[in-house]
């Protein structure tokens, strides 16, 4: 049993039945759509058409929002329908980053993610789903495809069918007959500008202000100035939609005349914040197990320096990323209901064992117990790299943002970690006094930076495979990231450091260095994070 | 979900309390009786419609406590959309606990619309439970467009329109009543009554909304609504 869509675009006319009708039956809250109709105009009058494409949730056979779902709220049952779980729902988003269809949204109602879930409460009974039933077309059709007499799998066996983003191996069970590239392929057309209802291009769940700001308002004034709040961001988001590297003969002549607003950033100043503060307790870590490594003496005093930093910003790591869930009041469920192959869970895992080791070296080294040290700190340090890492592996789980699926990002955050490891350890050679092993910090984040900066030009500089990744490329040179990337993350972030490094080593410019250094990870974590997020996946 | 069994660790964080447990019974499992057609008429999954015979006592699944598998029941009963002049087939599907209803579908005996609706249909559900919809009958208080109403009943309301029509009409002011309404679902029945009172006064949805389309058939074929002939139409 095997359940899949087929949108029969030859008798599809974009009435919106099947819109207000799975509005209706599960009751989906205004500013966000289980499914809808996007509707482009190509040509010119009077050689002109209007193509309609029904977007949702495609029931992938691979998922990717079930794989990257930390807590199953998202799961495939055994016919082919991929259901979700409000119950279990955190609210991290990552599936939304995670679904290259833009499929799922967060429910203002109770703040956790939802989407189409074909009706599995119909299905349930025998009944199909409530769009299916109310097209008057019969343009969605809906059934079992392993089932070689039903309707769906005798149209499959016969029509010419395309499916969305084919390439991304996520094996989508929506087809579609006549689909148009001009509709499907969410970068042959500028994305809509925003509208005064779409409050939803703000962003979703706590990101959504603009939503909670018009709820219960009739003032005319606030609309008003939301009107005009809107055109402005409209104007900003045509500027950098430009795609160069699309299709020419569609590009300029296919315009989108229908569609739902975009969904904004998702992940926001908590994710990039909780990435530098993950570096930070990874690298406090590390540096002075480096140290030992090299027979440097590490004092234990040294040793407690190392253990509370990485406590405190692995603490305050966790703080980032609780208050970035929707569901803060579920945030145990990452550890509790673990669907371990995403790496939210591994990396949740890793924060926690981490945290469990460092304070086993910090108690045993503040009691002078005698334990066997070095195995300890070798198993730390691994765990140490992972924890350093492991965002690296999350993003490229999120299939639907292609910038991130990088290779090089893996040495970017082991860098950044080191980085900002030897950062704090110059702090800490100023409120506690210098130590002999302390010479290898200026070293360390001298290669550190050179290898920093030679990573951040090999990801952009290396074509990236797909156009999405290359508009992130374009929009972090010279798009609307531009100022922010070039003073931000090359000068102050690594030029400017390494300058004071070479130039001038006396320790108040040290401890400039350690500064700038700080700005710039933030600074690229905060455009690494939220750049990807502007281009638009539907 | 509770189909699926839980992890170690999550039965065991949900045996000590720490966190809900979501693997109680009733959560997923799978009803035979719930299935309500054959398993031919499962797999193709086609205009599954709830037969008549079933309608005053239709079960389904609650979508907004899925996947928690609560039962409602339903009573079904048929209507008609007014949205347009189209008038398709409506089904209410009204939810017998609490006697409101709670969604409508298409009707699948209208030979109109045979089951469905345009976006207009389901959509009905907004003018159901439209906080702004008027219950009963409001009288004006204070200045015109203070918003202040307050509610008479319906003795009042006749006996305070048949004295004011009564009184323009036998004071030959004909001009100064109209008839106002949204739709005019009557059929010619107040245009008879408005005829007979001698006054042209009835304003309405179809006055703006398909006047010039309903003029120009009448001076065409001496009647306000086309007839097309489908089967040899090019569009």
């Amino acid at each position: 049993m095997k359940y899949g869509f087929i949108i029969d675009n030859r008798k599809c006319i974009g009435c919106h039945a099947c819109t207000t009708a799975c509005k209706s039956e599960h009751d989906v809250p205004v500013g966000v759509n289980r499914t809808y109709v996007k509707q482009v105009e190509k040509g010119e009058f009077p050689n002109t058409r209007r193509i309609f494409s029904v977007m949702r949730c495609n029931h992938c056979t691979d998922a990717p929002c079930v794989e990257i779902c930390p807590v199953e709220a998202l799961y495939t049952r055994e016919d082919g329908i991929v259901d979700f779980d409000n119950n279990r729902c955190i609210g991290c988003k990552s599936c939304m980053q995670a679904c290259p269809y833009d499929a799922l949204y967060i429910d203002p109602d109770n703040n956790t993610a939802a989407r189409c879930n074909y009706c599995a409460h119909r299905v349930d009974v025998g009944r199909e789903p409530a769009c299916v039933t109310v097209c008057p077309e019969h343009a969605i059709i809906a059934g079992d495809m392993d089932n070689p007499h039903t309707e769906i799998s005798m149209l499959l066996a016969r029509q010419q069918v395309k499916v969305r983003k084919p390439e991304k191996g996520t094996n989508p069970n929506l087809f579609y007959i006549d689909g148009d590239e001009a509709s499907l392929n969410p970068e042959a057309t500028e994305k809509s500008p925003v509208t005064l209802w779409s409050s939803q291009a703000r962003g979703v769940g706590h990101y959504a202000k603009a939503a909670e700001k018009m709820i219960g308002t009739n003032d005319d004034v606030d609309l008003l100035q939301m009107v005009i709040d809107n055109e402005m961001q409209s104007a900003y988001q045509k500027k950098e939609t430009q795609n160069p590297n699309y299709i020419d003969v569609l590009n300029g002549t296919a315009r989108r005349v229908y569609d739902t607003p975009d969904k904004g950033i998702l992940w926001g100043w908590e994710v990039s914040a909780y990435v530098m503060t993950k570096a930070i307790a990874a690298g406090a870590f590390l540096i002075p197990f480096i140290a030992m490594l090299l027979d440097y003496d590490v004092s234990s005093d040294t040793k407690l320096w190392s253990a509370g930093i990485s406590l405190v910003f692995l603490a305050l790591t966790g703080l980032f990323l609780v208050m970035d869930l929707d569901r803060p009041d579920r945030f145990l469920n990452v550890l509790l209901r673990p669907q371990w192959n995403s790496w939210l869970v591994r990396g949740g895992y890793t924060i926690t064992v981490f945290g469990l080791l460092v304070t086993v070296w910090a108690v045993t080294t503040f009691f002078e117990l005698n334990i066997p040290e070095m195995p300890l700190l070798w198993v730390t340090a691994v765990f140490a790299v992972l924890l350093a890492i492991y965002t690296a592996f999350l993003f490229a789980q999120a299939k639907g943002r292609d910038f991130w699926q990088s290779p090089s990002l893996v040495l970017h955050m082991l860098i950044h970690s080191v980085m900002a490891g030897a950062a704090i350890f110059i702090f800490v050679g100023f409120i506690s006094g210098y130590e002999s092993w302390m010479d290898i910090l200026k070293p360390v984040l001298i290669g550190a930076l050179l290898i920093n900066l030679f990573t951040v030009v090999t990801e952009l500089t290396v074509t990236h495979p797909t156009t999405a990744a290359k508009r992130v490329v374009k929009m972090i040179t010279s798009g609307r990231y531009k100022m922010l990337f070039w003073v931000g993350t090359i000068i102050i972030g690594n030029l400017l450091p390494l300058a004071l490094l070479f130039i001038a080593p006396a320790t108040e410019t040290l401890a400039l260095a350690a500064l700038a250094i700080f700005a710039g990870i933030y600074i690229t974590e905060k455009i690494w994070v939220e750049a990807p997020q502007r281009v638009p996946l539907a | 979900m509770g189909y699926k069994k839980p992890s170690f660790i999550e039965n065991l964080a949900e045996k000590i309390g720490i966190i809900p447990n979501l693997h109680k019974e009733g959560y997923q499992e799978f009803e035979q009786d719930m299935r309500q057609f054959t398993d031919e008429e499962v797999a193709q999954l086609y205009e599954n419609f709830p037969p008549p015979e079933k309608w005053d006592n239709w079960v389904e699944y609650n979508p907004k406590k899925w996947p928690r598998k609560e039962k409602r029941t339903y009573q079904i009963v048929p209507t008609t959309c007014f949205n347009c002049e189209s008038a398709c087939g409506l089904t209410a599907f009204i939810d017998k606990e609490t006697n409101e209803v709670r969604k409508f579908e298409g009707n699948p005996y209208h030979p109109g619309s045979r089951g469905r609706n345009c976006a207009k249909g389901p959509a009905t559900i907004n003018q159901i439970t439209d906080p702004d919809r008027v219950l009963f009958p409001l009288k004006r208080k204070g200045e015109r467009g203070s918003g202040e109403w307050e509610r008479v009943s319906w003795d009042e309301v006749l006996d305070t329109f048949a004295e004011r029509i009564r009184n323009a009409i036998k004071e030959n002011r004909h001009n100064e009543i109209a008839y106002h309404v949204g739709r005019p679902g009557h059929e010619k029945f107040m245009d008879w009554i408005l005829q007979g009172w001698g006054i042209d006064g009835h304003n309405s949805h179809t006055n703006v909304c398909s006047s010039g389309a309903r003029f120009g058939y009448n001076i065409w074929y001496g009647y306000d609504r086309p007839s097309p002939d489908h089967a040899n139409a090019k569009f």
